[in-house]
């Protein structure tokens, strides 16, 4: 769910661009360190770009009847790890911006943090807690992928709450009535995301092993089993 | 997107300087945020369609088509500003004038900041201002990155249609369960081509002894004075003339 452009009152667009900048400075240092060590993942990196951008175009089959994208934040985090995926998504955004009118280059803090930080973060805890308390890893993605998106949605109903307070009840009232609104089409998008993030993930561990292992550079996680395991 | 693409190559401003287009968006959107409500936010609407339409000859059919993309969440956005949330033995919603007043300002001024900067994507490529981005200080990584990933998502792009299409002609998206399935086998396949595209590009690069960084070279055109006048005088009268028709319309209030 992308904030449009102009939407964000001027210094509010601002605050959430600087909140962001830390985190996509900590994905370009990882990325360039990763560059300097593996040259050969530049073309890697690159692609896994252009890959959560069309990704993001894809139309999702909703319960509802509607169609919308998926935010791809789980499926990113779990195949990149969070440090990238913000460094993709910055990159996403942008050309989401350009390219698709979707979202805009004033909000670009905003739609950053709620889906290049906070849904990557959020999706990768889900994973690594699964994984820990030895889920199966269709749970774990479901989860992972599930309330990755829902807290990319919770993110920009509060980021749209402090902007615009309700007159009487303040940001909580504001907070409540853009959850609520947003709630009819997010929840089931979250929950057919989920199911669909499940489903890749098994189609990719059945059929494309080598790829999963090769992804596993991009993460720092180097083991082979591990890396067999998804993430 | 491609049509975006392609208009952003081809109309009458694509040879202009990249630094005044971005300075005149810029001020645009600027003048729109912070000029006086409505009429500044009016006033860029109408300078960005008129600019769009007679100078840089962009299709005013596709324009106003993709300005009016957001307009979902304008119409789910706005609606939830006019409700005002008050305790009366619990919970109710109650209208509120002067939200709806607000509501409607923040939909002209976001239809306002869209329009200049779609005036902006769709006479400049993404490639200039990318390298302009590097010119004034965008790490090196994120501008290699970025040139990277603009170059391989129109391959990557026909790839998925394509794919899509084959299976919606073997009826894959006929109901929500085969629409679900087809989805992930097309998600999932699409990666591993990502994968594969990228290995052989590495590989074909290799094989020609590089190691270091991909530069792209990109032309970009200098702003002439002129064009630079326009960038900083059109933004800055809108700025003056939208506080003077307030003050006019505060008189005649």
């Amino acid at each position: 769910m992308h904030i449009m452009e102009g939407f964000l009152p001027p210094l509010h667009a601002a605050a959430w661009g600087a909140g962001a900048l830390p985190f996509v400075v900590i994905g370009i240092r990882k990325a360039g360190r990763l560059l300097r060590e593996k040259p050969e993942t530049r073309l890697l990196l690159g692609a896994c770009a252009a890959f959560s951008f069309v990704l993001s175009a894809l139309k999702l089959p909703s319960v509802t009847g509607s169609c919308s994208h998926p935010t791809g934040t789980g499926l990113g985090a779990v195949l990149f790890g969070p440090p990238i995926m913000t460094l993709i998504a910055t990159i996403v955004l942008l050309f989401q911006a350009l390219l698709l009118a979707h979202g805009g280059l004033t909000t670009l803090g905003a739609n950053l943090f709620s889906m290049g930080i906070v849904g990557p973060w959020v999706a990768w805890a889900c994973y690594r807690s699964g994984q820990s308390v030895n889920l199966s890893l269709p749970t774990t993605v479901f989860l992972a992928a599930t309330l990755g998106n829902l807290s990319t949605y919770v993110t920009t109903a509060l980021q749209l709450a402090l902007a615009f307070p309700d007159p009487a009840s303040g940001v909580v009232g504001s907070a409540l009535k853009f959850l609520v609104v947003f709630a009819v089409t997010q929840i089931p998008l979250a929950i057919v995301e989920g199911l669909l993030t499940v489903a890749v993930v098994n189609w990719l561990t059945r059929y494309s092993p080598d790829e999963l292992q090769q992804l596993a550079v991009l993460r720092g996680t180097h083991e082979v089993k591990e890396a067999c395991h998804v993430a | 997107m491609h049509v975006l693409d392609q208009i952003a190559h081809e109309n009458a401003w694509s040879r202009r300087g990249t630094g005044g287009k971005v300075f005149l968006t810029f001020g645009l959107m600027g003048t729109a945020l912070g000029g006086s409500p409505p009429f500044a936010a009016i006033l860029v609407l109408v300078a960005t369609l008129l600019l769009a339409r007679l100078s840089a000859l962009v299709p005013m059919r596709i324009f106003l088509g993709v300005l009016a993309v957001p307009l979902g969440f304008l119409a789910t956005g706005l609606p939830v500003l006019a409700l005002s949330v008050g305790w009366q033995g619990g919970p109710v919603l109650l209208w509120s004038a002067a939200g709806a007043t607000d509501a409607m300002l923040l939909g002209v001024r976001s239809l306002a900041t869209l329009s200049a900067m779609l005036l902006l994507s769709m006479t400049t490529p993404p490639m200039r201002l990318i390298s302009l981005g590097q010119r004034v200080g965008l790490s090196p990584v994120f501008v290699d990155l970025a040139m990277l990933t603009y170059r391989l998502l129109f391959v990557l792009s026909d790839v998925a249609l394509s794919g899509f299409r084959s299976q919606s002609f073997r009826l894959g998206y006929q109901g929500w369960r085969t629409s679900l399935r087809s989805l992930s086998l097309l998600v999932a396949g699409l990666l591993g081509r990502t994968m594969h595209q990228a290995q052989r590009l590495e590989t074909g690069l290799a094989a020609r002894g590089h190691t270091g960084a991909l530069p792209v070279l990109t032309s970009l055109p200098k702003t002439r004075p002129l064009e630079w006048i326009g960038a900083v005088t059109l933004p800055g009268g809108i700025f003056w003339a939208s506080r003077d028709l307030a003050a006019i319309w505060t008189g005649h209030g």
